[in-house]
C-alpha cells in the first residue's frame, strides 16, 4: 500500500456489456484480492478510472456495495478517454483509484420512503442506491421515476423492465417517461399505461403523493433537470434537507487539490469532489451556481 | 544579491508545486512513484509569500496528503526577509504583512544589522550551531525595529477594505462592474499563474518514447474556457464574465483558520496586460452596491 | 499488436520548413517509426506509392491547381488527415496578401499570364475537412510527436486551448509586453509552442492563430495602442498569419 493517493490499483475487466448504442457496462474486479477486500464504498461515491499512459476520468459506481467481489461502471462514449475505453475488451487491465466523494447518507434514510428521480445517464449512480435499498430491505417504499429521450436510451433495460412488471413484490414502483416514441415503448405503454407515458420525467409526478415526513428524494440527471424536479418536490412540501442531488463537475484529481470542481461564491466555496458529489437542496440554496 | 526586491514573477509555490511537475512515470505498464526528497533553502521570502504557503498547506496537506508537496515542504528551510511596499502591495489590508509563523528564520533589516526571529525548531538549531554569528538583542534594536515597522505600515499606497468582503461580494453577484471589467479582461491567465495561492492544475499524460509515458501536471487557470467544461459539452462557466467573477469569489473566500485566499502581494496587478487592479475592482463592486 | 500504420507526408506551397521539421525529430523518429511506415515523403525518400494511407500529413497552402489535386488525392486516400503548420491551418503569410491573383501577378511580373495555374492562396482547411490541425510557423515538434503517438495507440490527440501567456509563465520568461513594451500577441494567441519567441526576447507574432472560443482582440488592440503603436501597424500584425481582423 503506497502513500501516494495518485497511484491507482489494477483492476481487470470481467465483462463488457452493451446497454445502448453509446453506453457500456463494465464489470471490474481488482487484481490484488486484498485491495478488493479493503475496497468498500457507499452508493453515490465515484472512482477515477486511470488508463495508463492516456489519462484519467471520474465515473460513479453503479453497482451496489451489497454485491461483493466486483464493481460496475456505466460509461458513455462522449469524449476522448471514454471513446478509448469503449474499445477495451474483457481481460484487459485498467487502474482504479477511489472511492471518492461523500456518497448518499444511506443510514440516515433507513426506515423511510425513497423517491429516486433519474434522467438519462443519471440512472447510473441511482442504480447503486436502488439495489442497495432492495437488497438491504431497510427501507419502506421505493419509487423510481426514470425519464429518457427514447426507449432505446433506457439504461439497464432488463432490470428496469423487470422491476416495472414485478416490482411490487420488492416494495418498488417504477415509472418511465420518454420523449420520442418508438414501437417497443408503445407496447410497454399499452401494458402498463399507468406507469409509462410520453413526456419528461416531471410528468411522472402527476397524481403521486408522498408522506413528506418520512420520505427522501434522490435526484440525478443532466444539469437542466434539477430545477424542474425540485419544483415538483417542493410543491409537495418536501423539505430541502430531504432532497439529495448528486452533481458532476470537471475533475482531475478527485481529492480536492486541482480546483476544477470548485463551485460557489465567496461565502460558500465548495469542492464537488470532496464536499460532494451528493448535496442537499439546502446546500444548493446557499451555494450559488450549484444547480 | 538583490535583497531589496519588491516581488518575483513566480511565487515560492513554484518550488513546492512545480509549474511542470512529473507525477508518475509509466514503465512496462506499471506506474513508478516519482516522489523525490530534495533539500531546499529558500532565502529572502517576503511575509506575504509565507502566508501564501500557509494557505497552500491547507489544501495540499489536507487529507489525502499530496506526497510531492509534503516531501518538498518538509525538507525546505525558509528564511524570510523584511521588505518595503511598492505601489502594488496591499498586504497590510489583509493582515499578511507580518508573518507570525510558517518560516524557520525571519530577518528584519535594521539600520545597523539584522534582527532575526526564530520560527521553528530547525531555525533554532541552526542559530544554536552558529552562535558566534549572532549578538544579543538590545533595547535600541527593538526600538529601531518598532520604528521601521511603523514607517513601513504607513507607506502602503493601496488599501483594501476587507470588512464583510465575502458577504458583500456574494450580494453583488449581479453588479455591472463585473461586466465592465470582464470586457477589458483578455482571459490570458497571467494573474492565476503568478498568484501565490492559486492552485488549479491540469494533468496530462505525455509519451517520452515509444512505450514509456509520464503523467505531468501543470498550472491551470480558471480563465481558460475548458476549466468548467465536462464531457458531453456542458460548460458550467461558459462566458468570460462567469470566469472573471469566479476568480474574485475564489480569492475572497474567508476561512477562519487561514484568512482570505488572497495575500495582497500585488503580482496580479503587476502582470496583468490589461491593467486590471484587484483592489480597484473590489472597491468598485462595493461602491456599486450602495 | 497491430501492424504499422502507413504514413504519407505531402507538401503543397510552403517554405519547406514544416516537412523538414518532421525530420528534425531526430532520434524520436525511431519511436515514430515503431508504429508508422512511411509511404510517401518527398523530402525524405523517393518512394512514390499511390495507395491507401492510414495517416497523412499535409503542409502548405493551396496556391496552384496542382496543389489542389495533390490535396484531393491525399484526402481521398487517407483515413486520418493532419493539417500541419500555419500555412495549412490559417493561410499564413501568402494567404494574407489581399489581392486577387491576377493583380498580384501583374504587380510582380508585369503581366497577368498564369502558366503555373496559380490561385488565391487558401489554407488546406478551407478546401477539405481535416481530422487534426496543428498550427504554428513552425509548429512545435513535441506537439506533432505526441499527436502521432496518440493516433498510433488509438486515441484522439489532445488539443491545447490555452494562450501563450500560460506557457510563458510556466517557463518563467520575462513578460515582454509589460516589461519591455514590445508588441506581443501572446494573450490572444493559441499556446502549445512553448513560447519560443518570447524566450528569444521577441513579442509573440501570433503565428498559431487566435484562441478558439471566446477571445478579446479589442482589448489587445487597446493595450498595444496605449503603448504607442499606431493603428496600421497593429492591424497588419494581427493579419499576418491568421488573417485576422481585430
Amino acid at each position: 500500500m503506497s502513500e501516494n493517493p495518485y497511484l491507482s490499483y489494477d483492476a481487470r475487466i470481467l465483462e463488457v456489456k452493451d446497454l445502448t448504442p453509446r453506453e457500456k457496462l463494465f464489470t471490474l474486479r481488482f487484481v490484488d484480492p486484498e485491495v478488493g477486500e479493503n475496497f468498500s464504498f457507499k452508493p453515490g461515491q465515484f472512482v477515477i478510472v486511470d488508463v495508463r499512459g492516456f489519462g484519467e476520468f471520474p465515473i460513479s459506481i453503479c453497482s451496489s456495495p451489497t454485491r461483493k467481489g466486483y464493481i460496475q461502471l456505466c460509461i458513455r462514449k462522449v469524449g476522448r478517454m471514454t471513446k478509448f475505453i469503449h474499445r477495451m475488451k474483457e481481460g484487459e487491465i485498467v487502474g482504479i483509484r477511489g472511492p471518492y466523494g461523500n456518497g448518499f447518507p444511506m443510514e440516515r434514510m433507513e426506515g423511510s420512503n425513497l423517491v429516486l428521480v433519474a434522467g438519462g445517464l443519471g440512472m447510473a449512480p441511482l442504480r447503486s442506491v436502488l439495489w442497495y435499498a432492495i437488497d438491504s430491505g431497510k427501507y419502506e417504499h421505493i419509487w423510481l421515476f426514470y425519464g429518457t429521450k427514447a426507449y432505446e436510451d433506457l439504461l439497464f433495460r432488463d432490470e428496469i423492465v423487470h422491476l416495472l412488471k414485478h416490482g411490487n413484490a420488492m416494495n418498488c414502483s417504477v415509472k418511465l417517461a420518454y420523449e420520442i416514441e418508438s414501437p417497443s415503448c408503445i407496447y410497454l405503454e399499452r401494458g402498463f399505461s399507468d406507469r409509462v407515458c410520453k413526456g419528461v420525467v416531471t410528468d411522472l409526478f402527476r397524481g403521486e403523493e408522498f408522506d413528506v415526513e418520512n420520505t427522501y428524494a434522490l435526484i440525478c440527471g443532466p444539469p437542466v433537470m434539477y430545477k424542474f424536479v425540485i419544483r415538483e418536490l417542493s410543491n409537495r412540501r418536501l423539505s430541502p434537507g430531504r432532497i439529495y442531488m448528486t452533481l458532476e463537475r470537471r475533475m482531475r484529481c478527485g481529492i480536492g487539490k486541482c480546483g476544477h470542481c470548485i463551485v460557489g461564491t465567496s461565502t460558500s466555496i465548495k469542492y464537488v469532489c470532496k464536499d460532494g458529489p451528493v448535496f442537499t437542496y439546502w446546500d444548493a440554496l446557499s451555494t450559488r451556481g450549484l444547480i | 544579491m538583490a535583497i531589496d526586491y519588491n516581488r518575483t514573477m513566480l511565487p515560492p509555490k513554484k518550488f513546492f508545486v512545480r509549474p511542470r511537475d512529473k507525477m508518475l512515470h509509466l514503465k512496462n505498464g506499471k506506474w513508478e512513484n516519482g516522489v523525490e526528497e530534495e533539500s531546499l533553502v529558500l532565502f529572502g521570502v517576503h511575509s506575504c509569500d509565507i502566508h501564501g504557503l500557509k494557505i497552500l498547506d491547507k489544501v495540499y496537506l489536507g487529507e489525502p496528503v499530496d506526497p510531492y508537496y509534503k516531501a518538498r515542504r518538509e525538507s525546505a528551510f525558509i528564511v524570510g526577509i523584511s521588505c518595503t511596499p511598492d505601489e502594488y502591495c496591499f498586504c497590510r489590508s489583509l493582515g499578511t504583512d507580518f508573518a507570525m509563523d510558517g518560516f524557520d528564520l525571519f530577518l528584519h533589516e535594521l539600520p545597523d544589522g539584522w534582527l532575526v526571529r526564530v520560527g521553528s525548531v530547525k531555525g533554532h538549531e541552526l542559530v544554536w550551531e552558529n552562535e558566534e554569528l549572532f549578538e544579543e538583542v538590545t533595547e535600541e534594536d527593538i526600538q529601531h525595529f518598532r520604528e521601521c515597522e511603523e514607517k513601513r505600515a504607513k507607506s502602503f499606497k493601496r488599501k483594501l477594505s476587507k470588512e464583510g468582503l465575502a458577504d458583500m461580494l456574494d450580494l453583488a453577484y449581479g453588479s455591472p462592474v463585473w461586466k465592465k471589467y470582464a470586457d477589458i479582461c483578455l482571459a490570458c491567465g497571467n494573474c492565476n499563474m503568478v498568484c501565490p495561492t492559486c492552485r488549479c492544475y491540469e494533468v496530462c499524460d505525455k509519451w517520452i518514447n515509444a512505450y514509456e509515458a509520464v503523467r505531468e501536471r501543470r498550472y491551470d487557470s480558471c480563465f481558460m474556457e475548458s476549466h468548467g467544461l465536462v464531457a458531453g459539452g456542458h460548460n458550467f462557466r461558459p462566458t468570460r464574465l462567469d470566469r472573471f467573477r469566479h476568480r474574485y469569489y475564489c480569492k475572497s473566500y474567508f476561512d477562519p483558520s487561514a484568512g482570505f485566499n488572497c495575500v495582497g502581494c500585488g503580482r496580479c496587478d503587476e502582470f496583468c496586460p490589461a491593467g486590471i487592479e484587484h483592489v480597484k475592482v473590489l472597491d468598485e463592486v462595493r461602491g456599486s452596491l450602495q | 499488436m497491430m501492424g504499422k500504420l502507413k504514413l504519407g507526408v505531402f507538401e503543397l506551397t510552403d517554405c519547406g520548413g514544416c516537412a523538414l521539421n518532421v525530420l528534425f525529430l531526430y532520434e524520436r523518429l525511431f519511436d515514430v517509426l515503431e508504429f508508422y511506415e512511411v509511404g510517401e515523403f518527398h523530402m525524405a525518400s523517393s518512394l512514390h506509392e499511390n495507395e491507401h494511407y492510414d495517416v497523412s500529413i499535409v503542409t502548405g497552402t493551396v496556391s496552384t491547381h496542382r496543389d489542389l489535386e495533390v490535396l484531393r488525392e491525399a484526402r481521398n486516400r487517407s483515413n486520418y488527415l493532419i493539417a500541419l503548420g500555419t500555412c495549412a491551418t490559417h493561410g499564413s503569410v501568402q494567404g494574407s496578401v489581399e489581392m486577387p491573383i491576377r493583380e498580384k501577378l501583374k504587380a510582380v511580373y508585369g503581366d497577368e499570364s498564369n502558366p503555373m495555374r496559380a490561385m488565391d492562396s487558401k489554407p488546406v482547411v478551407e478546401h477539405v475537412a481535416v481530422d487534426l490541425a496543428i498550427p504554428g510557423c513552425p509548429y512545435n515538434k513535441e506537439e506533432l510527436y505526441q499527436a502521432l503517438m496518440d493516433i498510433a495507440k488509438g486515441i484522439d490527440p489532445v488539443r491545447p486551448d490555452y494562450p501563450v501567456c500560460v506557457e510563458c509563465k510556466l517557463n518563467e520568461y520575462e513578460c515582454v509586453l509589460i516589461k519591455k513594451d514590445l508588441p506581443c500577441l501572446g494573450p490572444i494567441t493559441l499556446g502549445g509552442c512553448n513560447a519560443v519567441c518570447i524566450r528569444s526576447g521577441l513579442g509573440c507574432i501570433g503565428c498559431r492563430g487566435p484562441l478558439p472560443g471566446e477571445v478579446n482582440p479589442a482589448s489587445e488592440y487597446e493595450i498595444l495602442r496605449s503603448k504607442g503603436y499606431d493603428d496600421d501597424y497593429i492591424v497588419r500584425k494581427f493579419k499576418t498569419f491568421a488573417r485576422w481582423e481585430p
